[in-house]
């Protein structure tokens, strides 16, 4: 394909510009603000979970437990709601939570050293299963009316809420990562483990850190994800692991890290909300719209890595 | 007049805004070697390349023994009897030494359709190894064998499979083999490509003009993609043939000898009784602002060692290490960053650079701790002024300051890491290899920075391979072998030891 390779986030820009133009020729109703409105509805979760991911992605790494995460959260949350009366609190304890669960992965591979890929897996697991554990797989309902909801939900002036959140969090997420250092080791840690080690980088410590930062984040999607939902529902997580990983890789942060950055994965996000809104306004089926999806993946990761400098990947 | 075995004519080869190689024209002729030089980016690799298919050219024309030659990839141009030997080796390093010696080839040991005869194979690829006077196990996996021998087993591959493919005598290209290779490695080297002249021809690509003198019958000298030179062993010397590379006249004075100080500051270093096992035993040295203190030794002698031990990557060693007078107690690399004292490693693509990186966030990485994200928070105005300022200072020659690593040329990439350092206000250097791998442009351009980072006061130990380095840069040098030091002696210019009596102690 040489040639069809296009630098950094033109690539992404053009399937955006391709699928909004594709969309609004086949359904009026696609270029709307009530729709545009949809779309930043619909990818809010997404982001703010996939924001998490690729600090872990820019290092090299990767978290498979995401997904796992945000459905836990989103559990946890209804639960601490409707059965010990948390209110707001609620939010903040679910981000400990992601904390907590973070901390526990990037332990294990930062000081243990395991290989990120199995620790995760693992860690998926365990959570997927407490989760199940917690609620015996029946879904947690979330009334409306709560602050909860209505802080992390809602519509102030027919603007998503959720979408406010998911800005704020991608904004920081970009100052974190070019303006401090933290960002910057996460991009050293990617880009040549050993040669930060020598400069004199605390390699563990902030392998860990970026877990941490993950897990928070994964949790707050939860968090955001169940009160859009107004439930907590074992599963509804799920979809996010692998939409978060493609959002990130689309967008143009290289799955061997070191490079991109939050804003690459923003366009990543949209592809997938705007594709995922666009199928459904067309009327596609559900089942369908996995397979569409999973073959935009494919193509998009395709055309935007750069295989020649690909080596963990076989 | 010997037989012309392959002929090159107007080997022309552009890429996207770069001709890498002009016009080339080149003949090897039967049984000989043909030594091929020139500095990095010269076009050696890419001439290389299009003669064994790896690349095709945009114009120009092959013969291989009179018959049109446009190989259409490595596997082909085997097939043909032209093999490339890489300089990384490409060698699997977990398959055993009979599978790699058959890599691709293994139809020719096939039994009940699908199955390998792999005693067959073994036995075939051990008497191949012997007629090399390589006496070693087959069956045994690659990686096990040390670098050297298995670019042996990579010239025995091209040999063998010549012979399998009914191919009389191969043209084997050998890609800077004596790259990773010690003193007494390159003449086992040697004598096996004397011994194969008989039934193949060379090419011999090489830094060390040396070395190129002594094994080639006939020389190329290349310099930006053209052949500036064809000469023999006979009629040119080192020197000559520098000049023809680099286009001026080498300066009797590559090393900067005349800059070389006479009198030092105080006390910046001080080692003593390190040990590591049996790596190293009791090594002490002192070093004094200014002063450039050489440790020479073959691979195995322990020198790479001390120098990670100084850096602070070996703090299991025992022993003291004092700088500026004062002990230090916990030997990591944190610490001893923190008092002054920078590393810069052999292996610059893995160790010293992050490739995918723009130049500043490479030079300001050993920074950030201390200096430009101090609080957490960067401070991107103070490094984009330090970072443009060391770029101008060093002469890195870059478009830009957010240009990628991998598309700097090895001389300028050494220059970052060593700016990396320098910007941390380090006042002991501790350098491995810092010139391996760089054109002779390049090297000239490092001596002369760390003869003016002498000047200021730094002190450097510097642990290379490069002897002539050693000697001509160094104010005084240790010598070690199986990791004791064997050897101390001042080298002040004018009164330089001679290579070999430095030689004598090293092995």
């Amino acid at each position: 394909m040489r040639g069809i390779r296009l630098q950094g986030p033109v690539l992404a820009l053009l399937s955006l510009v391709l699928l909004i133009i594709v969309f609004s020729a086949m359904n009026h109703r696609f270029f709307s603000v009530d729709n545009l409105f949809n779309i930043l509805r619909g990818t809010s979760v997404l982001l703010v979970a996939a924001s998490g991911a690729t600090f872990i992605i820019m290092m090299g790494s990767i978290d498979l437990s995401v997904g796992a995460l945000v459905g836990g959260a989103g559990i946890v949350a209804g639960v601490l709601l409707r059965d010990y009366g948390f209110g707001a609190w609620a939010i903040p304890a679910v981000l400990v939570l992601g904390l907590i669960v973070g901390a526990f992965s990037g332990f294990l591979f930062a000081y243990v050293k395991l290989p990120s890929f199995l620790v995760t897996l693992g860690t998926l697991s365990i959570v997927v299963g407490l989760s199940d554990v917690l609620v015996g797989g029946i879904p947690v309902q979330i009334h409306r009316e709560q602050l909860y909801v209505r802080l992390l939900g809602g519509d102030i002036h027919g603007f998503p809420v959720i979408s406010l959140w998911a800005i704020l969090v991608v904004v920081i997420c970009y100052i974190v990562a070019f303006r401090t250092r933290f960002g910057r080791y996460m991009f050293a840690l990617g880009g040549g483990e050993r040669v930060a080690a020598l400069a004199g980088l605390p390699v563990r410590r902030y392998k860990l850190y970026a877990f941490l930062v993950a897990g928070a984040l994964a949790a707050f999607a939860g968090a955001l994800l169940a009160a859009r939902l107004s439930s907590g529902t074992p599963g509804m997580g799920d979809s996010y692991l692998l939409d978060s990983i493609a959002a990130v890789v689309m967008g143009g942060t290289a799955l061997s890290g070191g490079v991109g950055g939050p804003h690459r994965t923003v366009l990543g996000a949209l592809i997938i909300g705007i594709l995922s809104n666009g199928l459904n306004l067309v009327g596609v089926d559900p089942f369908w719209q996995q397979v569409v999806k999973g073959f935009v993946v494919i193509l998009a990761v395709a055309m935007s890595i750069d295989r020649k400098q690909v080596q963990i990947i076989k | 007049m010997a037989d012309v075995h392959l002929t090159a004519r107007g080997i022309t080869k552009d890429y996207p805004g770069v001709r890498a190689l002009d016009a080339v024209d080149v003949d090897v002729f039967e049984n000989e070697v043909v030594g091929l030089i020139g500095e990095n980016g010269a076009g050696k690799s890419t001439l290389l390349n299009v003669l064994s298919g790896i690349t095709r050219a945009t114009h120009g024309e092959m013969l291989l023994r009179g018959e049109p030659f446009l190989p259409t990839g490595y596997h082909d141009s085997m097939l043909r009897g032209v093999d490339r030997v890489f300089q990384e080796q490409a060698l699997v390093p977990n398959l055993r030494v009979y599978e790699n010696v058959f890599l691709s080839h293994e139809k020719h040991f096939r039994t009940w359709g699908a199955f390998l005869d792999r005693r067959k194979m073994a036995e075939t690829a051990r008497q191949e190894l012997a007629l090399l006077g390589l006496d070693i196990d087959p069956t045994a996996v690659t990686e096990k064998f040390s670098t050297s021998t298995r670019q042996l087993i990579e010239i025995a591959r091209a040999c063998t499979i010549s012979t399998w493919l009914g191919i009389e005598r191969p043209l084997i290209l050998l890609d800077e083999p004596t790259a990773s290779l010690g003193g007494a490695e390159v003449d086992v080297l040697f004598d096996v490509v004397r011994k194969l002249k008989a039934r193949a021809s060379f090419v011999f690509v090489s830094h060390r003009l040396p070395e190129v003198l002594a094994l080639s019958d006939r020389i190329y000298v290349m310099k930006d993609g053209r052949v500036v030179a064809e000469t023999t062993p006979g009629a040119a010397s080192e020197g000559t043939l520098h000049a023809l590379m680099v286009g001026r006249e080498r300066v009797a004075d590559y090393y900067r000898e005349s800059r070389q100080r006479t009198s030092y500051g105080q006390e910046i270093l001080a080692v003593e009784g390190l040990s590591h096992g049996r790596v190293f035993t009791d090594v002490s040295l002192s070093v004094r602002e200014g002063e450039i203190v050489g440790i020479g030794g073959v691979l195995g002698s322990g020198k790479t060692e001390v120098g990670r031990a100084i850096a602070g990557i070996l703090p299991e060693a025992a022993g003291e290490i004092r700088v500026c007078g004062q002990v230090v107690t916990t030997r990591g690399i944190v610490e001893m960053m923190d008092r002054g004292v920078a590393y810069t490693p052999p292996e610059r693509h893995t160790e010293g650079v992050m490739l995918g990186e723009p130049v500043d966030w490479n030079m300001s990485l050993a920074c950030l701790r201390r200096t430009f994200g101090r609080t957490g928070w960067l401070d991107l105005g103070m490094e984009g002024k330090q970072v443009a300022d060391y770029i101008q200072r060093l002469g890195v020659k870059t478009p830009s300051r957010r240009t990628r690593m991998l598309s700097l040329s090895g001389g300028n990439q050494q220059k970052v890491v060593l700016a990396k350092w320098l910007l941390t206000s380090a006042r002991v250097l501790v350098l491995d290899n810092p010139t391996h791998g760089i054109d002779a442009g390049a090297k000239e351009e490092i001596y002369e920075l760390l003869r003016g980072l002498a000047d200021e006061g730094v002190g450097i130990v510097l642990v290379t391979d490069d002897l002539a380095e050693l000697i001509g840069l160094s104010d005084r040098i240790l010598v070690m072998r199986d990791g004791k030091i064997t050897w101390r002696g001042d080298t002040p210019y004018g009164a330089k030891p001679s290579e070999k009596s430095v030689i004598a102690s090293m092995v």
